[in-house]
């Protein structure tokens, strides 16, 4: 058996990568799922008894096969691993087949017996809120709500001079991953072992052992490395029917969605209604913000009620506002599935928020810098659910470097505008969430210090960081350390790699591990040496003598190695607070952003030209990594501006494959400027995350300089070129 | 269920793919869009593989005239120093269509034998003549699905220009591709009119009526609400999930009425 990839293969530019659905099994049966075909329908008949029969199929299972929980969430378990009786989108699963070959695999599908009755489809959020609409759901089809109020609105806009208001549509955004979901598990005896990539491998196996009815301690999850996510498979995918079938088979099993089923069936960033009337007084100064948010979360809650909170929790910005209210609805419809996605959340009100802002500065005559500087929230002031706060996001520090946006200017065809943003979003997870993170420092057998943590490497380098805040820390060389990431086996519950938490976590459960481990190796340096403890460091190579001009350690690590294994296992303690109201964080990063783009007045076109990214990042581990986060960051946002959003009329995603859903390429990429915030007042926090935070500065940044350019309001996103000739009016 | 598996024919001589194709074979060589027709079992039916005619692959500068051979590759035609000497608009076009790997592979009979190809509203402008085993016969008079054993451009007129709007800077598919060949008489009006369009979900075909509205006019004189009318009427464009047809026409107009007021400035 190949079994899991070498853990030293974390970069897929690494010869000897290998993505983690690569591993084979002697024996191994391949997987392929009977799915819905239409985005609402009951099942009247499933009979599978055909499909059994075929040639070369070892087993087919259904809802009645699953010997323990049926459904899986996040907050809320109401998804079915298998549908029973009811599909709520297209690409529902309702029966799945192991088979000798893929061809076996698709044939026995084929001869599946479904009665469908379809039923009236819940297109989007709108719909599923109309009076007599299908109800999806036990509890309605409203499945989270929020609401937050300071101060009265109504009295802040009676005073007002001016007040923006208006209705923004956030797209349907893909992660566009290159591997897609898929899982091979494999049964053994000392129990089923899952080689999927996810983002938190302990949640992944306690969901797949309560499905099975196993003892958590005979599931083994390896979650990492990952080809790739964004958020998109930060829940469970293939995992669950690649794990049943495995189970019911006694064989190993490969399950790989098609980028057809990924499409249809994969999360993808919730679309947002949103509306927001905003005002401010005669000289700027900002007054009242009503705002009420609409969000999409498709078949199942899946991320959703974190993303309507993450929504609600930021719809304010880093303003003062005396007078807020902020309502939202999370809707399910029959619009396949909504879930996370970097940046989420916050990302969809940013953009709307932001606009405002410009606009509200427009009506009274201040410029957008000057604007938002006139109404920044006080560095230490209450976040904007009223709780207390870790530690400040420092966005003035990242508002302090923008530069005044210069004027429009027409250039042969093009229209060039440039856009300012300034943002903060929570980073880790809010009160409740799980934020509490483990890691165990090894002194290994081949005399070598591994840092053990259960969060994946997506691709974002947590590998790299992990070994450079190790070794920064430990004070050893970074080619001594070894990062072992998401093996259920050996690595303890860190939570999942997620919210921009990756780094911080890092940097915080090391430095909780560091003294207990230091202490143990000089400890037993000292046994070895027969010299105190306090006359001993750790340094590259070994053990070191302290005041010394020795240019070689007293003690190598492969000697310390020698006897019995040692590990220290700390806790990083969940960063929260017990103030303010609702889902709140206690952490925020600030970032601020400049844009440029070039709308062609001949096709309507937009082209981004230039981005400049300032995020609050405090210590940063690696440079590589911080510019390779944000040109990401900056990708995605220009793809939801300009570019991406994936319609499903009727409940039908109109792409199947990635012909029909168009990202930017490296032919669209722009110059980038990073100018990180480093040198912020010194806390216990470590480095802030920037994996999400440059989305959602970039996206409302964008949306800014197309205005500037064109006078268009960006109020539907992707902004569309009809809609932009059509502002434009006549060629120039 | 199982699909029949596809079958691979591999003629080695003209007579040989003619016959193929007289029994239902499909012709192909890239296979970069017949493929994307194909399931996870392959062709269902049968293709002919040209990638064995000899002699196809060859570019050669004519006098002023371009011949190329049906199996040149795309990318091969977007690398010719005498293509992009003399006609730079075609070989800027060429690094619009499809991504390398795809250029790579693609051949210029596939491009045009496919009817969605970005090359054939050029082609159409400019006049190219198609060499088929019967003979050399104009583009617009091709029967589809016929052997094309390669292309043969006009020398290069005065005025040439082509553009493919996409909806990204690279590997997009086509929302309009529009293409217009013309010459200036004394007083600086449009004379020799020919315009093209296709690209994507368009029926490429020239333009008559558009042709019409700016034949004789000087370039700042073009309407361009008329030509967008006229370009509609046309019913080349095509509506589909990305675009509206309006819009593509629209779009078509634009680039058109800027082309030539460009070009009388310049």
């Amino acid at each position: 058996m190949n079994g899991p990839p070498p853990r030293t293969a974390h970069d897929p530019l690494v010869p000897g990568f290998r993505f983690l659905t690569d591993a084979a099994a002697p024996g191994m049966l391949h997987a392929a799922v009977l799915r819905s075909p239409h985005p609402h329908a009951a099942i009247l008949r499933l009979d599978v008894a055909a499909a059994r029969a075929m040639p070369g199929v070892a087993v087919v299972a259904t809802a009645h096969d699953i010997p323990g929980d049926k459904r899986f969430g996040l907050r809320v378990a109401d998804q079915p691993f298998l549908c029973a009786d009811r599909v709520l989108t297209v690409g529902d699963p309702v029966a799945a087949v192991a088979a000798e070959t893929p061809a076996q695999a698709r044939a026995a599908l084929a001869a599946i017996v479904v009665e469908w009755q379809p039923l009236p489809v819940l297109a989007d959020a709108a719909a599923a809120l109309l009076p007599g609409a299908p109800v999806l759901h036990p509890g309605g089809n409203v499945l989270h709500a929020t609401a937050y109020q300071r101060g009265d609105v109504e009295a802040g806009f009676a005073i007002a001079a001016h007040i923006i208001e208006d209705v923004y549509e956030t797209p349907r955004q893909m992660h566009g991953f290159i591997e897609p979901e898929g899982a091979v598990a494999i049964p053994g005896p000392e129990g089923l072992t899952i080689l999927a990539p996810g983002h938190w491998a302990e949640a992944e196996r306690q969901v797949i052992a309560g499905m099975l009815a196993l003892d958590p301690a005979r599931v083994r999850v390896v979650a990492s490395p990952v080809g790739g996510s964004h958020g998109g498979k930060d829940q469970l995918h293939a995992q669950p029917i690649a794990a049943l079938l495995a189970h019911l088979s006694g064989r190993p099993v490969r399950l790989l969605w098609s980028r057809g089923e990924s499409i249809a069936i994969g999360v993808k960033r919730h679309p947002f209604t949103i509306r927001m009337r905003s005002a401010c007084a005669a000289d700027g100064t900002l007054l009242a913000h009503a705002v009420g948010l609409l969000a999409d979360t498709g078949a199942y809650s899946q991320h959703g009620p974190e993303v309507l909170d993450t929504a609600h929790e930021n719809a304010q910005g880093p303003y003062r506002w005396p007078h807020v209210h902020v309502t939202g609805r999370l809707v399910a419809s029959n619009a396949g599935n909504s879930g996370a996605m970097r940046g989420f959340g916050a990302l969809q009100v940013h953009t709307a928020l932001e606009q405002q802002i410009d606009r509200l500065a427009a009506a009274c005559g201040v410029a957008p810098l000057a604007f938002r500087l006139q109404n920044l929230r006080a560095d230490t002031a209450p976040g904007q659910l009223g709780q207390t706060l870790a530690a400040p996001s420092w966005a003035s520090l990242a508002a302090r470097r923008l530069r005044p946006p210069p004027p429009p200017r027409q250039e042969g065809r093009w229209r060039i505008g440039t856009g300012i943003a300034l943002v903060e979003k929570g980073e880790g997870f809010a009160r409740g969430g799980p934020n509490q993170a483990s890691i165990a420092l090894c002194l290994t057998p081949a005399g070598r210090i591994a840092v053990q943590l259960g969060m994946s490497d997506l691709g974002q380098g947590l590998h790299e960081a992990a070994a450079v805040l190790a070794a920064r820390r430990l004070g050893c060389a970074s080619e001594e350390l070894e990062v072992l990431l998401a093996d259920t086996a050996e690595t303890p519950d860190s939570g999942p790699m997620a919210a921009s938490r990756g780094t911080g976590i890092v940097h915080r459960a090391i430095a909780a591990a560091a003294p207990a481990f230091l202490a143990a190796l000089l400890d037993r340096a000292a046994l070895r040496l027969g010299q105190p403890a306090a006359t001993l460091r750790l340094g590259p190579g070994g053990i070191w003598a302290v005041n010394t001009h020795a240019n070689a350690p007293l003690l190598s690590l492969a000697a310390l190695a020698e006897g019995a294994p040692l590990r220290v296992l700390a806790s990083a303690a969940p960063i929260e607070t017990t103030t303010g109201t609702g889902a709140v964080h206690a952490l925020f990063t600030g970032c601020a952003a400049e844009a440029e783009v070039a709308v062609d007045c001949l096709t309507g076109r937009v082209v981004v030209r230039r981005v400049r990214l300032i995020p609050v990042s405090g210590e940063v581990a690696s440079y590589a990594g911080l510019r390779a986060q944000l040109e990401g960051c900056a990708s995605i946002a220009a793809g939801f501006v300009t570019l991406e959003g994936l319609p499903a009329p009727q409940g039908r995603m109109r792409a199947d494959n990635l012909d029909g859903y168009l990202m930017p390429t490296i032919a669209d990429a722009f110059l980038l400027d990073v100018d990180a915030v480093e040198n912020i007042p010194p806390d216990s926090l470590g480095p802030r995350g920037v994996g999400e935070i440059g989305i959602n500065a970039a996206a409302p940044a964008l949306c800014n300089a197309i205005r500037a350019a064109t006078g268009f309001v960006c109020r539907r996103l992707p902004v569309d070129p009809e809609a932009m000739l059509t502002h434009l009016g006549a060629a120039p | 269920m199982t699909k029949r598996p596809g079958i691979v024919l591999a003629p080695r001589t003209v007579a040989e793919a003619m016959a193929a194709g007289r029994a239902g074979a499909v012709f192909g060589a890239g296979l970069t869009a017949l493929q994307l027709g194909w399931g996870e079992d392959g062709p269902e039916g049968t293709v002919a593989d040209l990638n064995g005619l000899p002699g196809l692959d060859r570019i050669a500068l004519r006098g002023d005239r371009l011949e190329i051979g049906a199996l040149v590759t795309l990318e091969q035609l977007r690398r010719c120093a005498a293509l992009a000497a003399r006609w730079p608009a075609l070989s800027a076009l060429l690094s619009q269509i499809g991504a390398l790997g795809v250029r790579n592979l693609a051949s210029v009979g596939g491009n045009i034998a496919w009817g969605a190809g970005d090359l054939v509203p050029a082609l159409l402008a400019l006049d190219a003549r198609l060499v088929t085993p019967a003979g050399s016969i104009g583009l617009a008079a091709w029967p589809p699905g016929t052997l094309i054993l390669g292309v043969e451009i006009p020398p290069a007129p005065a005025f040439l220009f082509i553009e493919k709007v996409g909806f990204r800077a690279a590997f997009s598919p086509s929302l309009v591709t529009i293409a217009a060949t013309a010459g200036f008489d004394a007083a600086g009006r449009l004379s020799a009119v020919r315009i093209a369009l296709g690209g994507g979900p368009n029926r490429p075909g020239r333009i008559a009526a558009a042709e019409a509205e700016v034949e004789g006019c000087a370039p700042n004189a073009i309407a361009p609400g008329a030509l967008a009318a006229a370009l509609a009427g046309a019913g080349c464009c095509a509506e589909d999930a990305f675009a509206t047809a309006g819009h593509r026409a629209d779009v078509a107009a634009r680039l058109l009425g800027h082309a030539f007021r460009m070009a009388a400035a310049a």
